[in-house]
């Protein structure tokens, strides 16, 4: 009899082609499971998660992340410098990931809009290069000026979106 | 005996479409697998400016009327998978509206014609992802811009972010928010 060997190649490209996240292999006996597991939808379609840390959107294996300030009063006395701020974000970025089951490591896609790019951009990454040691995800940002960031004292902000199991 | 191996790539390609590359034999055996993530790629919708439900708009421009300008350089609404893309919905078209409005007319304005697209698509505002707005002095006008947005969206509400300007930073003058989102479809 033929057996099917089914290899099954999950692959996440945003924008660029980046890499692959699983591959499982499904030996002699297990086509049923194999076929199955290809059968699977898309679910859940969009559910809200709570962590600790702060909420987000999941749908099917991926979680949306809305803006997160780098500064908010009820969390800490001084807005901080822009290292300040951005550590700030990204550790509340990290403990939502992990509070919603996943992690810094699968985050695909960071928009962030930054206060006085030109003078604060290098020190940012400075910061941020911390939390993405490697495979850091696709980024854009917008630049404006500290008094367009929607409140006084808040220099960058932040969303994501990442991928989920 | 031999083995037959099947390659499975279910790829993502939001925003820029890079494509995948699947041997046709396994796409064809693909394509009949419930969950498939298909289609790869299609355009729902050229532009987000033919249409709005806003009543002071223009009779010419209802839903499914050609732009008066071919927005050439991109697509209005996107779909791959069970995602939809949407391009940036201005809160003020000259051709639709003869005053530009505040901020809350513009929001009602974008939302209202963020809410046609998604309809037109299969879709709907509740099942809005994620929201990305420019708004124009945002010190100045978030607040009154939260108040229409709340009521578009029932909970829970799609993540958000948002990134400020200057009036005169926002592409046109008269504009004061562009909105964009990704959502989920059936």
């Amino acid at each position: 009899m033929k057996r099917r060997e089914i290899l099954k190649g999950l692959s996440v490209i945003p924008l660029a082609g980046i890499a692959t996240a699983a591959i499982a292999k499904h030996h002699a006996g297990t086509e049923a499971g194999a076929v199955a597991e290809a059968a699977e939808e898309w679910l859940p379609k969009k559910e809200l998660i709570k962590t600790p840390a702060g909420s987000c959107l999941r749908s099917g294996h991926l979680l949306f992340i809305g803006g997160i300030g780098g500064w908010y009063a009820n969390q800490r006395a001084e807005p901080g410098d822009i290292q300040v701020q951005i550590r700030s974000v990204l550790t509340t970025m990290k403990g939502i990931l992990e509070g919603a089951g996943s992690s810094m490591s699968n985050v695909l896609k960071i928009q962030m809009t930054v206060a006085e790019p030109n003078k604060n951009m290098a020190k940012l990454n400075e910061a941020y290069a911390e939390f993405f040691p490697e495979n850091p995800p696709v980024r854009s940002y917008s630049g404006s000026k500290t008094s367009q960031m929607g409140r006084e004292g808040i220099l960058c902000q932040v969303a994501c979106i990442a991928y989920v199991d | 005996m031999d083995r037959r191996k099947v390659l499975k790539s279910l790829s993502l390609l939001p925003l820029a479409g890079a494509a995948a590359v699947i041997p046709s034999e396994v796409n064809a055996q693909n394509k009949k697998k419930k969950g498939q993530w298909t289609p790869k790629k299609e355009v729902i919708r050229r532009s987000n400016s033919g249409g709005n439900t806003n009543p002071t708009v223009a009779s010419s421009a209802t839903a499914g009327a050609k732009p008066s300008v071919p927005a050439s350089v991109l697509s209005g609404c996107i779909r791959s998978g069970h995602l939809l893309f949407l391009s940036g919905i201005g809160g003020w078209y000259a051709e639709r509206r003869k005053e530009p409005g505040d901020i809350q007319v513009q929001i009602r304005s974008a939302l209202d014609t963020m809410k046609e697209v998604l309809e037109g698509a299969g879709s709907s505002m509740a099942n809005v992802l994620k929201v990305h707005m420019t708004v124009a002095e945002p010190n100045k006008n978030i607040a009154a811009l939260n108040e229409a947005y709340r009521g578009y969206f029932p909970d829970p509400p799609p993540v958000r972010s948002y990134t400020g300007c200057g009036t005169d930073l926002m592409g046109r003058d008269g504009i004061l928010l562009q909105i964009d989102c990704i959502a989920y479809v059936d």
